[in-house]
C-alpha cells in the first residue's frame, strides 16, 4: 500500500479514535473515560499499527495532521449528542494522539 | 503481672456477641479481672447477589484472598467482583473489580499491587455509592454488569431505569464504526454484546451475562460466537454475516430511541 493511501486509513483510524477518545471524556461524568476508553484505544491501537508501515518525514507529518483535523472536526461535528465541549478539547486530544504515534 | 494471652473466634450470642475464655485458664483470668480485646483478624465472609450462583471453592479461596489483600490497604465501604470471572467455568479474561469508597481511590496503583500479588491482570473501576447507583439506572453495560456480583460486604443497590438517549447514542458509536473499519474478531463480539444488552435494557428483559451470551451464541451459530469471543481469525464472509447483524440492531435501537422517547 503506498503512503498516501496509508495516510489517508490512518487518519480515518486516528479521527473516529479521538472521537470516541473525546466523546468519553465530554459526554458525561469522568467515569466515562475510564469505562469506554478501550473502544478508543482499540482503534488507535490499528492506527499505529500502520503507522509503523512507512518511515514518514516531515512533509507527512504536516499532511497527517492536517487531514487529520479536518477528518476529526467532521466526525465531532455529525455526531450531536456529544457535548459541545468536544471542540474546546479537540487540538489538544489531537496533539497527544499525534504525539502518541511519534508524529508530531 | 505475668502476660496472659489466648486467642479465640468470637461467637454469636443472643443478645450480644462474646468471647469465653478457655476452662485451662480460669485459673489465670476469673471473674471481675480487667481484659483488653483486640482484633487479630478479620473473618472475611463473601456476599452473593441474588442471580449469582455458588463459586467453586478454588474462586472463592481467591476471592476471600483479593477482598483480605485490599481491606489491609484501606477500609473501603465495598469491594464487589463482577465480569467473566464469575461465569466463565474455565480461564477467564481479567477479573474486574468495582471499589466503593467516598474518597479518591487510585485505582491504577491498585490494580499493580494486586497483579504483583496474584500474578494475574485486575481492573479496577472506583465509584462513590452515589455515582454507581446513578450510572445502574442510565448504563445497561453497568447495569448488565451488576446483574450478578459478589462482595465484601452486603450491600443493598437501587436499580432505577432511566433511559437516556444521549447515552445509548454514544454506546452506538463503536459499533457503527465497525460497519466501516476493520478491527479484531473480539471487537465484533463486544459490539454485538452492547447491542444485545442495549435491547435487553431497553425492553426491561433480563440483563444476566450468561442470557445475553445465550441469546449472541443463537445470533452467531455455535462456531462463529466461539470464534469471535476467543478472538480467534475469522473470513470476510463471516465478518459480512456480524456486520449484518450489527447494522440490523443499530437500525432497530435507533428507531426504537427516536420513536418511545
Amino acid at each position: 500500500m503506498g503512503k498516501n493511501k496509508n495516510i489517508e486509513e490512518l487518519t480515518n483510524l486516528m479521527s473516529i479514535a479521538l472521537r470516541h477518545r473525546i466523546g468519553s471524556i465530554v459526554n458525561k461524568e469522568e467515569i466515562y473515560a475510564q469505562r469506554y476508553a478501550k473502544d478508543a484505544e482499540n482503534i488507535m491501537e490499528e492506527a499505529k499499527r500502520i503507522v509503523t508501515k512507512q518511515n514518514w518525514n516531515d512533509y507527512n507529518k504536516k499532511e497527517i495532521r492536517e487531514r487529520l483535523r479536518r477528518k476529526l472536526l467532521k466526525e465531532l461535528t455529525e455526531k450531536d449528542f456529544l457535548d459541545n465541549k468536544k471542540f474546546e478539547i479537540m487540538d489538544e486530544e489531537m496533539n497527544k494522539a499525534l504525539k502518541e504515534c511519534n508524529l508530531n | 503481672m505475668q502476660e496472659t494471652v489466648f486467642k479465640k473466634m468470637v461467637s454469636k450470642g443472643s443478645r450480644f456477641n462474646q468471647v469465653y475464655v478457655p476452662k485451662a485458664m480460669s485459673g489465670l483470668i476469673g471473674v471481675g479481672d480487667l481484659v483488653e480485646v483486640r482484633l487479630l483478624e478479620k473473618h472475611r465472609e463473601i456476599y452473593y447477589s441474588k442471580k449469582q450462583p455458588r463459586l467453586n471453592r478454588f474462586k472463592e479461596g481467591m476471592v476471600n484472598e483479593i477482598f483480605g489483600f485490599l481491606n489491609k490497604k484501606a477500609a473501603y465501604s465495598c469491594i464487589f467482583v463482577v465480569g467473566s470471572f464469575l461465569t466463565k467455568v474455565y480461564g477467564f479474561n481479567d477479573i474486574d473489580l468495582v471499589i466503593l469508597d467516598d474518597k479518591e481511590i487510585n485505582a491504577k496503583r491498585l490494580e499493580d499491587a494486586l497483579t504483583k500479588e496474584f500474578n494475574q491482570k485486575f481492573h479496577i473501576l472506583a465509584y462513590k455509592k452515589e455515582e454507581l447507583e446513578k450510572v445502574l439506572s442510565y448504563d445497561p453495560m453497568i447495569a448488565s454488569m451488576f446483574s450478578s456480583y459478589v462482595s465484601d460486604r452486603l450491600i443493598e443497590l437501587k436499580y432505577g431505569h432511566k433511559i437516556d438517549k444521549k447515552h445509548i447514542l454514544f454506546l452506538l458509536m463503536m459499533p457503527e464504526d465497525l460497519l466501516k473499519i476493520s478491527l479484531n474478531p473480539k471487537a465484533f463480539y463486544d459490539s454485538i454484546r452492547r447491542l444485545v444488552t442495549i435491547e435487553h435494557f431497553l425492553e426491561k428483559k433480563s440483563l444476566l451475562i450468561t442470557n445475553i451470551d445465550k441469546e449472541i451464541e443463537q445470533l452467531l451459530g455455535k462456531d462463529l460466537y466461539i470464534a469471535v469471543k476467543s478472538n480467534q481469525l475469522i473470513n470476510d464472509n463471516e465478518v459480512e454475516i456480524i456486520r449484518g447483524i450489527i447494522k440490523e440492531k443499530v437500525d432497530r435501537i435507533k428507531e426504537w430511541v427516536k420513536t418511545k422517547i
